[in-house]
Formats: C-alpha cells, structure tokens, sequence
C-alpha cells in the first residue's frame, strides 16, 4: 500500500460532548509514516482551560489526573500552537469519530490558530464499521467493539495517549487485513 | 455485502461556513438507498430561501451555482426541515461524502426548526470508505488530489456518465455517489 501524505490521528478528552459548548481538556496525536504507517512522532498533553481552583479539579477528575499536574499544564493558545507547529498541515487528519474533528476546529479558533489541514479526514469509525460489517457483526461498532474484533486491550480508557495509539493500529490492521 | 440499515445519502449546499450567524443553508437533498442492492428507494430535494443573500461566501457560490431566482421563492429553513424530515423513515444509517460540514449544518437547520434530532448520532463517510480500499490497491494516485484522489478522479476511474454542468447540485451529487459507492463496493 502506498499513501500519498503521512497520517496524523488524533484523539481527545474532553469537558462534555457540545464541540460548541465545551472544551478540550487532553489532545493526544501519533503520525503514522505514508510509506508504512508506522509512529514517526507523537503529542501528547493536557491543557488547562481555567485558572480557577474548582474548575481544574473538576477537570483533573475527568482526567483521572492530580490538580498540580493539569494547573501546570498550557493554556489552549499553547497547546494547540505546540500541536500545529510540531507537526504541520501537509498530513492527513485521522479520527475515530467526526465530532472530535469540531473540538479540534473550534479549540484552533479559540487559540486564534490558522486551521489549514485539508478538509478530507479519515473516519475511522466508517472503516470499522464497514469492516465488521464484512465480517458479519451485527451490531453498530463502538471503539470497544473495533478493541475486541482485534483483539486489543486498552489498559487505561481515560489516556487519550493508549487510545490513539490504538486507534491507529485498527486502522493499520483494517487497511492490511481487508 | 447488506448494511444493517437503509441508507440515506445526504448532501447540502450552502452560501459559506458560518451558518446560521452569516450564511445560509440553500439546498438539502438526499437518497435513500437499499440496504442490500443500493437501489434508491426514494429521494428529496429542496432549495431554502436565505436570509443573509448579501453575504454569501464568493468561493462557496461558484462550487454550488445556485442563483438568487432558483431560491428567492423556496421554503424557509424550519419548512425545508420538517418536509426533509417528513420525507424519510429514521431507522436510516445516515451517509455523507466528507460530511462534517454537511452533518453540523443539517444539526443547526433541525436547531432552527424547532425539531429534536431524530437519527443515529453515528454517520457513514463514503470519503473514508474510498479512502481505505484505494489505499489498499495502490490506487491513491491522483497528483491534483491532496489525499491521491476526489470524486472527480473517481467518476473518470469508475466511467460513470454524469453531466458536469450539473454537478454539485446537491441531489445530483447524492446520486453520483451512490453510484460510486454502488461500483466500489462491487470492485472491491
């Protein structure tokens, strides 16, 4: 197989499930190389959103993470200029679902950052879908569902870091075994 | 290969992103495809009159081509809505040629309607679909494509008929990839 632009995936925790409402507290990244999809490079951090007490434990709680660990962590002015800058636009946007696509598009607004990735982006959960289907499962595959088909165990559900990373292993399978 | 549910193939064309603060809605279309022969059953197709014509984006009107006298006497966005939602069963797996735009403007025209969301929160993108299995035959080979291919290098590939001056007419995009889907799914 051979693609034509290296793969970003990404993947997010965050404040509730309004990409308008609410914000991105984790954003987690692993590229994967055109030519063989494997990681050349990752990102991984927690961004604070608020300076207030409450509000950062509340969200350290989300994150399963200690209140001193998420206060230190950048603003998302910083977080998603680190994001942009490590990696640049001519990738591939990768995704289990669309709707962290609009966290990441509004936190880049947010920040006052140029959005300016190609607006193709690979939805995995389409592929997984299609694939299980082929397979004969009958039920609408969640991200569990795509774990279990293969065979893959996430030890820690609240690190976006363990579920991009195999987020982007079902997508190598998929693409191979298909 | 049988879906587990019909699908229903939608597109929307629109006057630019910012809807509803600055642009509109114009037009909403979709088909409804069998679940085993992804035969249309039935479609839908409405032009929306806008309320921010003055501000329609300039990049976005010459993909959609859609002129002022084609939408000044069409239905609102809540009457375009409720027909559309009229018009389909909900049981449907909703389907979208990189549909993330599409999805969160048909989100917000359901907002203006008054109406609750009535699918599955989940969505099939025929993008991602072509995506994985052209990658997989070594055909991502378009150089003017960013990703190595679009709908355009796909009907020219499948040799399917279309009439170019209509394209991007949202009900005859739907159609256009149902026939693609149709052909990718048999060549496999």
């Amino acid at each position: 197989m051979k693609f034509i632009k290296d793969i970003l995936f990404f993947e997010i925790q965050t404040t509730g499930h309004d990409a308008d409402k609410d914000s991105i507290i984790q954003l987690s990244a692993v590229l994967l190389d055109k030519d063989n999809l494997l990681e050349k490079n990752n990102f991984n951090t927690f961004i604070r959103i608020s300076y207030l007490d409450s509000v950062i434990n509340e969200h350290a709680k989300i994150l399963h993470t200690d209140y001193e660990t998420l206060r230190k962590s950048p603003k998302v002015y910083d977080a998603i200029k680190n994001f942009h800058k490590k990696f640049g636009a001519d990738l591939l946007l990768a995704t289990h679902s669309s709707n962290n696509l609009w966290f990441l598009k509004n936190a880049f607004k947010k920040a006052a950052v140029t959005y300016d990735y190609d607006y193709h982006v690979i939805q995995l959960w389409t592929l997984g879908y299609i694939y299980t289907l082929n397979y004969g499962l009958n039920k609408m595959p969640t991200f569990q569902t795509l774990l279990d088909y293969f065979r893959l165990k996430q030890k820690n559900p609240y690190d976006m870091m363990e579920k991009v990373r195999l987020a982007a292993e079902i997508f190598r399978r998929i693409i191979r075994e298909v | 290969m049988n879906f587990k549910r019909d699908i229903l193939l939608i597109d929307t064309e629109f006057s630019g992103f910012d809807f509803p603060k600055k642009h509109d809605l114009l037009q909403i279309a979709a088909v409804l495809l069998d679940r085993k022969t992804l035969k249309e059953k039935k479609y839908f197709s409405s032009y929306v009159r806008p309320n921010h014509w003055k501000n329609r984006d300039r990049e976005s009107m010459k993909v959609n081509k859609i002129s002022w006298d084609m939408v000044k006497d069409a239905p609102t966005v809540a009457e375009a809505v409720i027909k559309f939602n009229r018009a389909f069963p909900h049981n449907v797996m909703q389907a979208f040629y990189v549909g993330y735009n599409d999805k969160r403007i048909l989100l917000e025209a359901y907002r203006q309607a008054k109406i609750k969301w009535p699918f599955d929160y989940h969505y099939f993108d025929l993008w991602a679909l072509f995506y994985g299995v052209l990658a997989k035959n070594n055909q991502l080979k378009s150089k003017k494509d960013f990703a190595g291919f679009g709908l355009e290098y796909l009907i020219k590939k499948l040799k399917i008929k279309i009439d170019k001056k209509q394209m991007h007419n949202a009900l005859v995009d739907c159609r256009i990839e149902a026939d693609v889907l149709r052909k990718i799914l048999k060549t496999r």
